[in-house]
Order: C-alpha cells, then sequence, then structure tokens
C-alpha cells in the first residue's frame, strides 16, 4: 500500500505555493480568503489521494481540485452577497482598493480589478494562461473544456480587459 | 506590466502553511465517529423535519371530500336540466 502520508506531504512541499496563488487568482479575495479555501483544498487532496488513479500527473489532478473548490466558492459567495443585496464585483474591487497585501502600481491595480471583474469561469481560464503560462492542452485537462472553447474565452477575456484598461492606459 | 500577480503575503507564511498542511493527516485520524457522522445526521435531520413539516401542511391545506349526498344536494340547488342532473348522477355511481 502506497505511503498516503508521504505522497501528500511532496504534494504540499512541490504545489502549495504555486496552489495558493492560484486559487488567490481565481477568488480575487483576500489573503485570509485564500489561506482559508486552500486548506479546505487540502483536505480534499488527503481525503481523495487514496482514489488517485494517475490518469492524469498530479498537477493536473491538484489544480482540477482546486479550480473546481475556488469555482464552488465563488458560487457560494455569489449567493451569500446577493442575499445582502450586494454586487460581487463591487466587493472584490472593494477588497482590492483596502488590500494590505496588495503590491502593485495603478496600473497593476486597474489590470487586477478587470480581471476580477471578468466571469468566473473566464477568469480561470485567464489566470492558467495570463499568469501560470499554462498550455491551452494543459488547461483544457484542468478543466475538462475544449481547447477551442478555452482560446475563444481567454480572446473575450483579454478583450474585455483592454477595453476596460484603455481609458486607463489613455492618461 | 509584468506578469506576476501584484501581491504580497504576509512574511514567512509559505512556510507555516507547509507546516499547517502537512498537519492535515494528522487531524484527520483523530476526528471521532461522532464528527465523522455529524453531517450525515444533520441532513437526516432536515428530511425529517421536511418531511414532518410538509405533513403538517398537507393536512391544514386539505379540503374534505364531500360525500355523495351533498354533492347531490348541491346540484339539486342549481338550476341544472334533467340532462346535466343524469349525467352527474351517473358519473357520481361510476
Amino acid at each position: 500500500m502506497p505511503n498516503y502520508e508521504e505522497i501528500f506531504n511532496k504534494l504540499v512541499e512541490q504545489y502549495s505555493e504555486q496552489l495558493y496563488w492560484h486559487v488567490r487568482g481565481i477568488i480575487s479575495s483576500s489573503h485570509e480568503d485564500t489561506d482559508d479555501l486552500l486548506q479546505d483544498i487540502f483536505i480534499k487532496v488527503w481525503r481523495a489521494l487514496p482514489g488517485f488513479r494517475g490518469d492524469s500527473g498530479y498537477f493536473t489532478w491538484l489544480w482540477r481540485i482546486a479550480t473546481n473548490e475556488a469555482l464552488m466558492y465563488l458560487r457560494k459567495k455569489k449567493v451569500r452577497t446577493a442575499l445582502q443585496f450586494q454586487s460581487l464585483d463591487a466587493k472584490a474591487e472593494r477588497v482590492l482598493d483596502g488590500d494590505p497585501w496588495f503590491d502593485g502600481d495603478a496600473a497593476e491595480r486597474e489590470l487586477s480589478k478587470a480581471v476580477a471583474s471578468l466571469p468566473d469561469r473566464q477568469r480561470s481560464v485567464f489566470i492558467m494562461r495570463y499568469y501560470q503560462d499554462l498550455s491551452y492542452e494543459d488547461i483544457s485537462k484542468i478543466t475538462g473544456t475544449s481547447v477551442g472553447a478555452l482560446k475563444a474565452s481567454y480572446f473575450h477575456a483579454t478583450k474585455k480587459i483592454r477595453e476596460r484598461i484603455k481609458d486607463f492606459e489613455a492618461y | 506590466m509584468k506578469k506576476q500577480m501584484p501581491y504580497t503575503t504576509p512574511e514567512g507564511y509559505f512556510e507555516g502553511l507547509k507546516q499547517k498542511l502537512a498537519g492535515i493527516p494528522q487531524r484527520a485520524r483523530n476526528v471521532s465517529p461522532m464528527q465523522k457522522l455529524t453531517p450525515y445526521l444533520a441532513l437526516a435531520a432536515v428530511f425529517a423535519a421536511a418531511f414532518v413539516i410538509g405533513g403538517i401542511l398537507l393536512n391544514k391545506t386539505a379540503t374534505p371530500s364531500a360525500g355523495k349526498e351533498e354533492i347531490v344536494e348541491y346540484l339539486l340547488e342549481h338550476d341544472l336540466t334533467l340532462a346535466q342532473l343524469e349525467e352527474a348522477v351517473y358519473y357520481l355511481d361510476e
């Protein structure tokens, strides 16, 4: 029987930092929210580890779990904010404005806001392609979406972002 | 613009994170059987509550069905033709 604890610790060692940025990008939320969600994700990973069949590599498997969990987190958050008659996009922008862990200039803040305003799935594709430099084939394995659909999604995402930051660039 | 997320984390965060995450298997082993059962018990309680509340609501809103004599009486009180009355009685007898 494989030593699951050893495998788990190797996954933590190798991927936890990258996964943190992956999750933080998708949920466009605070450091604290990302930290909480990341722990939930690794609890899921630990529980699912005995069922890992190795069809895909650990990277793809982990990214699939994390992406699904992040999207699920956003869905739940949307319901909660809707019940409070608030918009999640507006909330994400407020979080960015008041984020003590934001470390960029005004242009990067504007770009982050534009990314935060994308639809959830489009944002997750954008994060994986733009910030993580993953190939469309890898993203396809993670999300279960065809390469063609991913390219279209990325194209629309960049178009929306350009549209949004164009006024900013004019100054 | 650099292709890097413009965020930072608290000093030493990732070292602490790795330690915290590495403790997950140990914590999972220490979960008592009762803690494992709690979500299932909660789900069962929700179903039981829905069943009871649904039963109460159904009992309150259901109208008692009228008896055959009451229906005939009702029909007689209204100006029905003989043919309509015969048709109604035919259906009631079926």
